[in-house]
């Protein structure tokens, strides 16, 4: 899939861990790892705005579109 | 899921498994039947009403003996693909109520039943009789068999569209 996720970029710039992240956005360390390995098929705008109020960032430092 | 329907269905379905087996004890004993010489057990009551008894006497399994054996080996395979059809059914009224109805088993399953169903078809397809010295062939087209085979193949493309909505449901965070 072109459409790339850049999550565990961002979170080691904000050097936050996965475990903290996941409980803070109410979802499990699977889920985020599904996420963050780019396996996951959709991303709920309501969890786009969680990580994003969370890593104060903006969603295109998470996602991004590499055609190739 | 604890519906009524359900385990309505699974129990109609069990005494329907019951009869078949019955019948596959019945076809192997007619099979052997033709080997150690037994004698049919009398099974015309006359106190009973009429559709509850079986006359083996004017049955066309018992005018030769090659057609007691044809007969008997394709009432054994019908009824054993028949069983297991009804028990794949099972396994997918249970994967229903225990909500996993959209994994890939069910899928499995409904192929599976079609197969059987399609093969019911092609058993019953051909008719061989030897009576007196005459070899007649006859063709029949059990039609309920191949619909069943068709709804049953139809429905596991459905839930493999299923399967695939299910997955993105999964991965969906």
């Amino acid at each position: 899939m072109p459409i790339v996720v850049n999550l565990d970029v961002i979170m080691a710039k904000r050097k936050m861990r996965s475990k903290d992240l996941a409980e803070a956005l109410g979802i499990t360390e699977a889920n985020l790892s599904i996420l963050k390995t780019g396996k996951a098929k959709a991303i709920r705008f309501s969890t786009l705005e969680s990580i994003c109020d969370i890593l104060n960032c903006q969603p295109g430092d998470i996602l991004e579109y590499n055609k190739k | 899921m604890n519906n009524r329907t359900l385990k309505t269905a699974i129990y109609v379905i069990r005494l329907l498994q019951l009869g078949y087996l019955l019948m596959v004890i019945l076809m192997l004993y007619l099979l052997l039947a033709t080997y150690f010489n037994w004698t049919y057990p009398e099974m015309v009551f006359n106190h009973l009403p009429h559709w509850f008894t079986i006359d083996f006497g004017e049955n066309e399994i018992f005018q030769s003996s090659f057609n007691q054996v044809y007969y008997a080996v394709q009432g054994t395979v019908l009824a054993t693909l028949i069983l297991l059809s009804l028990e794949a059914l099972i396994q997918i009224i249970y994967s229903i109520r225990s909500l996993t109805a959209f994994k890939s088993d069910s899928i499995i399953k409904f192929r599976r039943i079609g197969v059987y169903t399609f093969l019911c078809f092609l058993i019953t397809l051909v008719k061989p009789q030897y009576v007196e010295q005459v070899f007649s062939l006859k063709i029949s087209f059990e039609f309920q068999y191949l619909l069943f085979a068709c709804v049953a193949l139809m429905l596991a493309e459905v839930f493999k569209e299923g399967n695939n909505l299910w997955e993105e449901n999964q991965l969906t965070i």
